[in-house]
């Protein structure tokens, strides 16, 4: 009994999912933060381009 | 031991995670520098830009004799065609509390104060500025539609501070010329 190989147990099987998922890359991550940076940077041109300078060369 | 496979695996996605990051951080100060570039150049493209010099007047001597002396206050037609508009700020009324300007043309609005610090403020423009004593503020505008904008004083000058404001007329260009020919001085009364 404590020599017979170890069976992969429950845990080490979830670990090796999670470790196949890892290595892909965070995708989820990724398009979180890119999906709020492009809002915020969408923001401030619409409010550069539509609002300050139209007001800054026409009064 | 089992922990090995899992340590190169942890170890590539540690690495995967690094590059994700490195990347994801240059992004970020690139788009840093584009806000920093588009600033710079609303800057130097005359879009904003506060006044270049600094001119200073005798803010106990106004009424008596030189630019603010009361004649001379409103819009004059100048040689190249632009028009200087001299206005004093003082508690609590702008004098002349009317001012007209042509369309589309070069406006130089020029004022001061007498006593304390006081705003000058024209709605739906970017003219914006404080009129303190002892200094010449120079405001630069165009306006390219005729129309009344309220000129509200914009920084707390004392109890009268809510009555203090003037307007400014702008009319058509032609108009405003007619209106000018033969006067030295113009606002809205003339």
């Amino acid at each position: 009994m404590l020599n017979s190989p170890l069976v992969p147990s429950g845990d080490e099987v979830r670990d090796a999912a999670i470790e196949t998922i890892v290595e892909s890359g965070p995708h989820g991550a990724i398009a979180l933060a890119g999906v709020a940076t492009f809002l915020v940077v969408a923001m401030w041109f619409a409010f550069y381009l539509l609002v300050f300078s139209p007001r800054a060369i026409t009064p | 031991m089992s922990d090995e496979p899992s340590a190169v695996h942890d170890s590539r996605g540690e690495a995967l995670a690094a590059v994700v990051e490195r990347r994801w951080a240059t992004i970020c100060v690139l788009i840093v520098f584009l806000f920093v570039a588009v600033a710079a150049f609303a800057g130097i493209h005359q879009a904003a830009m506060p006044q270049a010099r600094v001119e200073t007047i005798s803010p106990t001597r106004l009424h008596l004799g030189g630019e603010f002396v009361e004649t001379n206050l409103g819009s004059a037609v100048e040689p190249d065609g632009s028009v200087t508009v001299r206005a004093i700020g003082q508690q609590y009324s702008f004098t002349p509390q009317c001012m007209i300007v042509p369309t589309d043309t070069p406006i130089t609005f020029r004022a001061t104060s007498p006593d304390v610090i006081h705003g000058f403020l024209i709605q739906g423009t970017t003219v914006n500025a404080m009129l303190v004593p002892g200094y010449v503020s120079t405001i630069s505008a165009r306006f390219d539609e005729p129309g009344e904008h309220l000129m509200p004083c914009q920084e707390f000058c004392g109890v009268g501070h809510e009555g203090m404001w003037a307007k400014v007329k702008v009319i058509d260009r032609t108009e405003f010329l007619n209106m000018a020919d033969g006067k030295p001085r113009l606002s809205c009364v003339e």
